[in-house]
């Protein structure tokens, strides 16, 4: 049981916590999508999605780039790779804790 | 332990422990019973061990590429390449050489695949990311140019194969090439159409069943296919020269109706997002 909880004290918090886990194991599956994508799939509204990247954003985990279609803003979003490094550590520890 | 919090688990057995007592607690959905701890943030039922869920989500955006159908049109393309192949290869002089008649085929596939490709992405563009949202597939390293060279290589490989196999059939029933009847004998039934319905009807199982995007309507394309298929294996007795070619037709014409109706379902059911602000 020890060995369990020390797993579970291993598990990174910045990435642990649910509505963030959502948002980083979707954008570990894709090259890079936009605000509106991650506002479908999570079902979280705006300014909690919003917060939640701007967490990862400043651990460095998520790139956020603001770029125009047309004229038509758009918020372009992928992991970087330090976040794909984190998520690949989250999930192992993870499957040790399981 | 509060008298109202033992009312309130009784149902989850004696050993369960409400998270305020600890970070255990029993798992109700497992069927030998297991401690797995509970999360901090979460509500009391949220467990941490979220292995399957975290494998359901990292799998989410492979089924969101046919949210709006665009994959089973894809297929559907694809395969009336091959039909159009087949049609137009009887249009040919029956002293054509195998090159020509690869040249036919290899002509029709990268058409298909070129006018599939393109509908695909004018779809994504006018419809499902202003609605959806936008998100591209990460490459694993691999330069777009390759994966470019690939896709032509595997046509020119099935383009030569098919001539041959053609040229094969043309010669062992050179007078069968156009004479559909009913062939209700099963020792007269074309093996390989047969063949044909197995895969058709199994690739399309596996499709909605990982794929499907929940449309119960699919199953009963899926119905379709079968008994449709059937039919043509009455129909295509075992000399016919061209026998590819009614099933294959039928099928791509199936799986681009699969589609179409998925991205009216699609159409329906969203709109169109208000544009963020700058």
């Amino acid at each position: 049981m020890n060995e369990q909880l020390q797993a579970i004290s291993a598990l990174d918090r910045i990435i642990h916590e649910p509505g963030r886990l959502m948002i980083v194991a979707l954008l570990s599956a894709v090259k890079d999508c936009d605000f509106l994508y991650l506002l479908h799939e999570t079902g979280m509204q705006k300014g909690n999605l919003s917060s939640h990247l701007a967490r990862l954003e400043a651990v460095g985990y998520v790139e956020i780039e603001k770029t125009f279609r047309g004229k038509i803003p758009r918020t372009l979003l992928r992991l970087t790779p330090d976040g794909r490094t984190a998520f690949a550590r989250y999930r192992k520890s993870l499957k040790a804790v399981c | 332990m509060p008298s109202s919090s033992k009312t309130k688990f009784s149902h989850l057995g004696p050993n369960f422990a409400p998270p305020h007592l600890g970070v255990f607690a029993l798992n109700p959905a497992s069927a030998s019973p297991k401690l797995t701890p509970l999360t901090y943030s979460s509500l009391w039922r949220k467990l941490v061990c979220m292995k399957s869920e975290l494998e359901e989500l990292i799998a989410r955006p492979k089924r969101y590429d046919n949210i709006d159908g665009t994959g089973e049109m894809l297929v559907g393309v694809t395969l009336l390449g091959f039909a159009l192949a087949g049609w137009l290869e009887a249009l040919l002089p029956e002293n054509s050489s195998t090159w020509t008649r690869v040249a036919v085929i290899y002509a029709s596939l990268a058409l298909a695949v070129g006018l599939a490709y393109w509908v695909r992405r004018a779809i994504k563009r006018h419809f499902t990311w202003p609605r959806t949202g936008y998100a591209a597939w990460p490459r694993h390293g691999k330069p777009w140019w390759i994966t470019s060279i690939l896709v032509r290589l595997i046509a020119l490989i099935i383009a030569i194969g098919l001539a041959l196999l053609i040229r094969h059939a043309s010669r062992q029933h050179p007078n069968t090439m156009g004479n559909l009847n009913w062939n209700l004998r099963p020792e007269t039934w074309n093996p390989r159409v047969v063949l044909l319905i197995i895969i058709s009807v199994t690739a399309y199982a596996i499709w909605i069943s990982r794929k499907g995007g929940g449309h119960w309507w699919k199953w009963l394309v899926l119905l379709l296919m079968v008994l449709g298929v059937i039919t043509l294996a009455f129909l295509v007795p075992a000399d016919f020269g061209h026998w590819e070619r009614p099933p294959v037709l039928f099928v791509a014409l199936l799986w681009l109706g699969s589609g179409a109706g998925t991205l009216y379902s699609y159409v329906r059911h969203t709109k169109p997002a208000a544009p963020e602000i700058a």
